[in-house]
């Protein structure tokens, strides 16, 4: 665990790597990270298969703590999502800011358990404070489609809306953007990831209405809460009709 | 965002006269912005107006052989793109002196005042933002890791909706 604990300190100190010797410490709590999350991953795997292996797979035929079973699990994980991963690192924004080493760590984290558990807790943990309110990965459309379903649904259901539509790269505070190694390169990584994220607040500007994170992966899926659970399920079913209705028809899928 | 061209627009005052750029109107970087209540209202009177006024206007230009509706449908999409692009550029001018752009009701009303009225100006506007809107719908889909995301980025950058798209797109070039 404290392997995990200081491989979490090397996203901030990569961050302010600008002189050689920071680098290199931040390539070497890199590798800390990779090898507590791969300890971890294979302790998880190997007490996951053990119990609840026998529910699936007769187990006078197969030894669960066998390294077979465990490669065989651990490139399940991987298959659940290796093509999305691959496809990222070839789009054009990888290409061009993406390193060697950078390509090889992503490729490499889908071997791993903690990223998957880290969003299962958190999707859980909003879920349950919001319920119905709350979607998360719901497939969604371009930015200017998006604005117009949100002013339209929020109108006609809760009230004439004010939309802030924030670039997701302008949201981090200016001075800690100044001291990383190269600001430009992040803010266009902000930019390709989570490229806008809306917020809707009420006329009187007394009460949040909505708010949504678009994120561009493989494919662009949105997390959604409004103010009330009817408002959430119109908008992601007008986003899924959209999707399905205008991009099917064009082969655009 | 405006430039005096030879092709001189003349909008309903009369006076003001204003070259539309669609090549430098598409151009501009997108920012925070804020949208107003009273901004929706204002948009929905410059559809409005496109629809029942600018657009009606055409019907003597309809030509034979040309299905006058979906032509008359595919100007007001264009007009409606123009007057929301001309909005935020106007909006992104109060950027300079605060955080986000703010969109509101009187850059909408800017915008409509500077569409172009005569039956030839909307004609030429609307090839322009036509063979423009196609240049880079092609540049996208050769460079997008998905024609969905083609798709996206041209209706971001041109302002139009899905529905819209399909509307001018009826097939991928």
């Amino acid at each position: 665990m404290m392997l995990v604990l200081l491989g979490g300190l090397t996203g901030f100190v990569s961050s302010l790597a600008r002189s050689k010797r920071r680098s290199f410490l931040s390539y070497l709590f890199f590798a800390i990270e990779l090898l507590g999350v791969s300890v971890v991953t294979i302790i998880v795997s190997t007490f996951l298969s053990s119990q609840f292996g026998p529910f699936f797979v007769d187990t006078t035929r197969y030894d669960f703590s066998s390294p077979v079973v465990l490669t065989t699990i651990l490139a399940v994980f991987l298959i659940i999502d290796f093509w999305v991963v691959l496809e990222e690192i070839q789009n054009p924004f990888w290409e061009r800011v993406g390193t060697g080493g950078l390509k090889f760590a992503r490729l490499l984290g889908e071997f791993t358990l903690l990223d998957r558990v880290g969003d299962f807790v958190d999707y859980s943990v909003w879920k349950a404070r919001f319920r119905d309110a709350l979607a998360s990965d719901v497939q969604c459309t371009d930015d200017t489609s998006l604005t117009k379903i949100f002013e339209r649904t929020l109108k006609n259901q809760v009230g004439p809306p004010i939309i802030l539509k924030y670039r997701a790269e302008e949201l981090y505070p200016p001075n800690l953007m100044k001291r990383l190694s190269s600001p430009d390169k992040v803010k266009t990584l902000i930019r390709y990831l989570k490229p806008v994220t809306f917020v809707g607040i009420d006329k009187d500007r007394k009460a949040c209405v909505l708010v949504a994170t678009v994120q561009k992966g493989a494919d662009r899926r949105m997390n959604l809460w409004t103010v009330s659970p009817s408002v959430t399920k119109n908008i992601v079913t007008i986003c899924t009709n959209a999707n399905r209705d205008i991009l099917g028809p064009l082969g655009a899928h | 965002m405006y430039k005096c061209q030879s092709r001189h627009l003349r909008p309903a005052g009369g006076s003001l006269i204003v070259a539309i750029d669609i090549e430098k109107l598409v151009s501009g970087t997108e920012h925070t912005i804020v949208i107003y209540d009273n901004t929706l209202d204002a948009e929905e009177e410059v559809t409005r107006f496109v629809d029942e006024e600018l657009v009606a206007s055409l019907a003597p230009l309809a030509v034979s052989g040309v299905d006058a509706k979906a032509l008359k449908e595919r100007v007001g999409i264009a007009m409606r793109s123009i007057a929301r692009l001309i909005a935020e550029s106007v909006s992104a001018i109060s950027r300079e002196t605060q955080d986000a752009a703010h969109l509101q009701k009187e850059h909408f009303d800017y915008a409509k005042a500077n569409l172009p009225r005569e039956g030839f100006a909307i004609v030429d506007l609307f090839h322009e933002w036509e063979q423009s809107i196609e240049k880079y719908l092609k540049s996208q889909l050769k460079t997008a890791t998905r024609p969905k995301e083609a798709i996206f980025d041209t209706c971001e950058k041109f302002k139009i909706d899905l529905v819209e798209f399909s509307r001018i797109f009826p097939k991928l070039p």
